[in-house]
């Protein structure tokens, strides 16, 4: 007996009473709303008669009440509506200037009232520029962490979960990914296609699965190895049904951490490449072109030239750890919230 | 043997945990005396405290949140409160302790002499060390435990030894600096019974030839019936009897006492006894009962008695002593036994369900042409109606064939016919028909729910697979749960709200969601407590008889199996041995290996216990990759002759309806007892 397992469970523990099995032959209680019952009480005094709740309830309510990830996701909706509705702003209010328009005579002056995130030294309005490179910078990050969370998850969960020459044969293609050297591959790549945000956003995908196929691939091999597992397919379950319902909702936690560290990725390695020249071409502008732009500036006093798109990538990465983490939280049962 | 000095004296130890859910008194005011050379049982379910007052016992519970009170006073100096290095110098020579993972505690690559040798002089300043010594100091306790050629066997790696003798070295380095006190925490639960026998005997040569006094932490009344001088039993933290093994299992006086004995299986009690179930679960050690905190169980509870005030402990008999207020009251009571008389023997006339013929499964090695002989040429029928049991030690295929019955893996040869369906050719139309007609519940019911889905989805999963509506899945799934007697409304929960056997319960309302007429239960009962079993196979019997189901019910315990059972198969590295009647079977077992088996399994009476012959079988159950030739078992067999290492002996009758697979079916000589 360890001493973990036999306390672990006994704060929370359920109080339902067993209903004697010999007089179980009475009919069953028809299901109605828990409120109308007097449901039994536990010595906590909790309500344990609970009204029938679809699984999508549960999910929504254990979510809601993850503080930060309910603040990430205000924050982060903010800032796609302001970088996409750029357009529109520019159109009917004085707040955003057309993108990419100059002011030389102006030059870089610092944050003011008529230019909230000051001007560069070409004289273009700062905070403009940030909302239209936001543009690039967010649907990189967001559309590559889901890519790639998409092709790791399925390629793991097909070689843990078929094994054999599946396994092989998927692995080995992982490995081959996993030793191709990134950035010279994406450098040809985005030469050879040209450098639209699509092809970035593929080929980066392309690179970022290879961890996440390696993780799921554990987890689902530990996991099928349960009896749950066995269990269903006593029960006719299919192997996709059972990859779909009764795996893959078991590697949540790893899945959503590698898909959080994804986007971090997506955009800091677009940085790098616009920094190398391979990026997001102009007039086309990214966060991570602006900061490799504006690297010069460090020490100076046109430094937040640098601060401001280092800000925007770092706000946009605490709120995807932060949706990451309700998300986990509201996929676990176990959460008491 | 209890006149020995008091040499442990354990005086209101009380240990609490500050949880988020308020204070968890772990131990309650827990007092005993354990005297040089006497064994002392403390005996509790899950959470009753058992092993954190072992714990607190050797100063192994600290830490912030931990509060240990009380006095535990070892050969005169109190140990509550005493410094680090004390506490070391005790633990490692005053008091040791033998672990319940103790298999997994030897290291593989040092011979097991040279690290018993070195846990001798550790110890030792390091003027004073002496190798030669030490080595023999290692040959004599490699005899002590019992482990044959001692001077030999100390030059082995683990590896070299079998199951059993890794535990009795394990056993050998506690004992290593003759330790005042032995401390053994679940000794015996994770072996097989014929390793747990040869523990068993250890301990008893220990008692016998030292002055080292045993406390035995153990769930299981059965085991230490034969070993200790005295038990104490606890509950919710606190001690609720106490007496010597005699008076305890012959008047057990508190009703959790007697409940647990009732409640336990007995391998000298026939089928058709129903088992004593305790109801409901034991309290949340955060949220005590006032007054008795057994008091929400027990089936003598008086209002305004039992929940008033503090329970005062009373002794009934020198030496008895039971925490309960009506004892007076209740001594004569059968007061938790709801005994259901059933037909005890059954008319096994019916036509066969299951049909296993020549059954052969072979687990292809990994980058060798060798294969796992998992089972080899097994054939039996499951009547109708009627409950076959499947016995054996681990690894011996018993769950193997319950994954092929259920045509979970493929066969590699043999028939098996399930309801007029031939199981291995059946088409994917059939298949999902058959999953309607057999179903299956298993050991874990940790591993065995997936915590990720509601009960209302997991019970009813079965039922949306083979396209129900939901509307008639949801009403399906309150009735199968009131079947198995939880309350219909909990399909909103999840499995962590529910205890071990609430799960166990869960597993088997969706095993009967398609109303299937064969369940095969691979050790339904093995991981839960005591208490708890009794109901699960109370519910097991009871559904059987009301759904007319036919079972095949896989165990390692002989005496739940003898409880289920109409016919039962004993199954050996792959094959049945013996295949008869129960009645049959344990009365006149007529292979060596069942009559191991049936010796080596205990039964909660001390006087029985004592009085009876143990098998003792050597060693483990051989490779599987490479099966002895001729008789499988001839390896360990007692009576063994050259012709069984040659020829294999068939399975043929011993007497109508009673198969063995031996030369010498019948009784053991008797010069062939224990050692």
């Amino acid at each position: 007996m360890s001493l973990g397992r036999d306390y672990s469970g006994i704060p929370g523990e359920d109080r339902i009473e067993a209903i004697d099995p010999l007089a179980a032959g009475a009919p069953a209680e028809p299901v109605t709303s828990g409120s109308s019952i007097g449901g039994p009480r536990g010595p906590e005094g909790g309500d344990l008669s609970v009204a029938p709740r679809s699984q999508w309830f549960l999910f929504r309510r254990r979510f809601l009440r993850h503080r930060p990830a309910i603040v990430a996701i205000v924050v982060l909706v903010l800032l796609l509506a302001l970088c996409f509705g750029a357009g529109l702003l520019e159109r009917f209010t004085s707040l955003v200037a057309p993108q990419g328009q100059q002011n030389l005579e102006l030059g870089a002056v610092g944050p003011s009232g008529a230019h909230w995130f000051g001007t560069d030294q070409l004289g273009r309005d700062y905070f403009s520029e940030m909302l239209y490179a936001g543009r690039t910078s967010l649907l990189i990050g967001l559309v590559v962490a889901l890519l790639s969370t998409v092709i790791g998850t399925t390629i793991g969960a097909i070689a843990g979960y078929f094994g054999g020459i599946y396994d092989q044969i998927l692995m080995r293609l992982t490995d081959l990914f996993l030793v191709l050297p990134s950035l010279i591959v994406l450098a040809l790549a985005l030469r050879y296609f040209g450098g639209s945000v699509v092809v970035i956003e593929f080929v980066l995908a392309a690179l970022f699965w290879m961890g996440l196929a390696r993780i799921v691939r554990a987890q689902v091999r530990s996991i099928k190895e349960k009896e749950f597992i066995e269990a269903a397919r006593a029960g006719g379950a299919s192997s996709w049904r059972i990859i779909g319902r009764h795996v893959l909702p078991n590697c949540i936690g790893p899945i959503v951490v590698a898909a959080t560290l994804a986007v971090v990725q997506a955009i800091l390695v677009e940085s790098a490449l616009s920094y190398l020249g391979y990026g997001v071409r102009p007039p086309a502008t990214s966060w991570g072109s602006m900061l490799s732009n504006a690297k010069g500036y460090f020490g100076t006093d046109q430094a937040y030239l640098i601060w401001f798109p280092g800000l925007a990538i770092l706000i946009t990465v605490l709120c995807v750890n932060f949706i990451g983490d309700g998300l986990r939280d509201a996929f676990d049962p176990k959460s008491r919230i | 043997m209890s006149s020995g000095e008091p040499i442990l004296e354990v005086r209101d130890l009380s240990v609490t945990f500050a949880t988020d859910d308020g204070p968890l008194q772990a131990v309650d005011r827990l007092s005993y005396t354990l005297r040089r050379g006497q064994s002392l049982a403390i005996v509790g379910e899950s959470g009753s405290g058992k092993s954190v007052s072992s714990l607190a016992v050797l100063g192994l519970v600290s830490g912030r949140r931990t509060t240990v009170t009380g006095s535990v006073r070892f050969d005169g100096t109190e140990l509550v409160g005493a410094p680090e290095r004390q506490l070391r110098e005790v633990r490692g020579r005053g008091i040791s302790m033998v672990f319940q993972d103790a298999l997994t505690s030897l290291n593989p690559v040092l011979k097991v002499g040279h690290q018993i040798a070195e846990s001798i002089m550790v110890h030792q300043p390091r003027a004073e060390r002496d190798a030669a010594a030490a080595r023999r100091r290692v040959v004599e306790l490699l005899d002590l435990v019992g482990i044959p050629d001692p001077v030999g066997r100390a030059e082995l790696y683990p590896h070299e030894f079998s199951g059993g003798q890794r535990q009795r070295a394990m056993i050998a380095m506690a004992l290593a600096n003759d330790p005042a006190v032995l401390l053994a925490d679940e000794p015996t639960t994770a072996l097989d019974v014929t390793i747990q026998a040869q523990v068993l005997d250890v301990f008893e040569r220990i008692q016998q030839r030292t002055d080292t006094a045993l406390l035995l932490i153990t769930h299981d009344l059965g085991v230490v019936a034969g070993v200790a001088d005295e038990v104490l039993v606890m509950y919710a933290g606190a001690r609720v009897e106490q007496a010597d093994a005699g008076s305890l299992y012959e008047r057990p006086s508190h009703p959790y006492t007697r409940g647990l004995l009732e409640s336990l299986p007995r391998l000298d009690r026939p089928r058709g006894t129903t088992l004593g179930r305790i109801p409901g679960q034991p309290p949340a050690l955060t949220h005590l009962p006032a007054g008795c905190s057994f008091g929400p169980r027990c089936t003598a509870f008086r209002p305004g008695v039992c929940d008033a005030e503090e329970i005062p402990t009373v002794e009934i008999a020198p030496g008895h002593l039971v925490r309960c207020v009506r004892i007076d009251e209740i001594t004569d009571e059968r007061a938790t036994v709801a005994s259901v008389e059933r037909s005890a023997t059954r008319v096994i006339d019916a036509p066969p369900l299951v049909r296993v013929h020549g059954l052969v499964k072979e687990f292809p090695i990994r980058r060798s042409r060798d294969v796992v002989h998992a089972v080899t040429d097994v054939s039996f029928e499951v009547p109708m109606g009627t409950t076959l049991g499947l016995v054996g030690e681990s690894g011996c295929g018993k769950s193997t064939v319950a994954r092929l019955l259920l045509r979970l893996i493929e066969a590699t040869d043999g028939v098996i016919e399930i309801d007029g369906m031939d199981v291995r050719s059946l088409s994917a139309r059939d298949l999902r028909r058959f999953r309607g007609v057999a179903q299956i519940v298993f050991q874990d019911p940790y591993a065995s729910l997936n915590p990720r889905l509601t009960v209302r989805s997991i019970v009813g999963e079965p039922l949306a697979l083979a396209g129900e509506p939901r509307s008639a899945i949801d009403g399906r799934v309150a009735e199968l749960l009131d079947l198995v007697g939880l309350d219909p409304r909990s399909g909103n929960r999840y499995p962590h709200e529910f205890s071990g056997g609430q799960r166990q319960r869960i597993g088997i309302a969706r095993a009967l969601a398609r109303d299937p007429r064969l369940v095969v239960l691979d050790e339904p009962v093995s991981a839960l407590d005591v208490s708890i079993q009794a109901g699960v196979v109370n519910l097991l019997t009871d559904l059987q008889e009301r759904l007319g189901l036919t079972f095949v019910f896989i165990a390692h315990d002989l005496a739940v199996v003898r409880h289920i059972s109409d016919t039962v198969a004993v199954m050996y590295l792959g094959h049945i041995v013996e295949h008869g009647p129960a009645e049959v079977l344990y009365e006149d077992p007529a292979h060596p290996y069942t009559q191991a088996l049936l010796s080596a399994n205990n039964i909660p009476d001390p006087i029985i216990e004592r009085a009876r012959r143990r098998i003792i079988l050597e060693g483990d159950v051989p490779s599987p990759v490479t099966p002895p030739t001729g008789c499988v078992f001839h390896t360990r067999c007692p009576i063994a002759e050259p012709r069984c290492a040659i020829e294999e002996p068939p399975l043929v009758e011993h007497t109508p309806g009673h198969r063995v697979a031996c030369h010498h079916p019948g009784p053991l000589p008797v010069d062939i007892s224990r050692r």
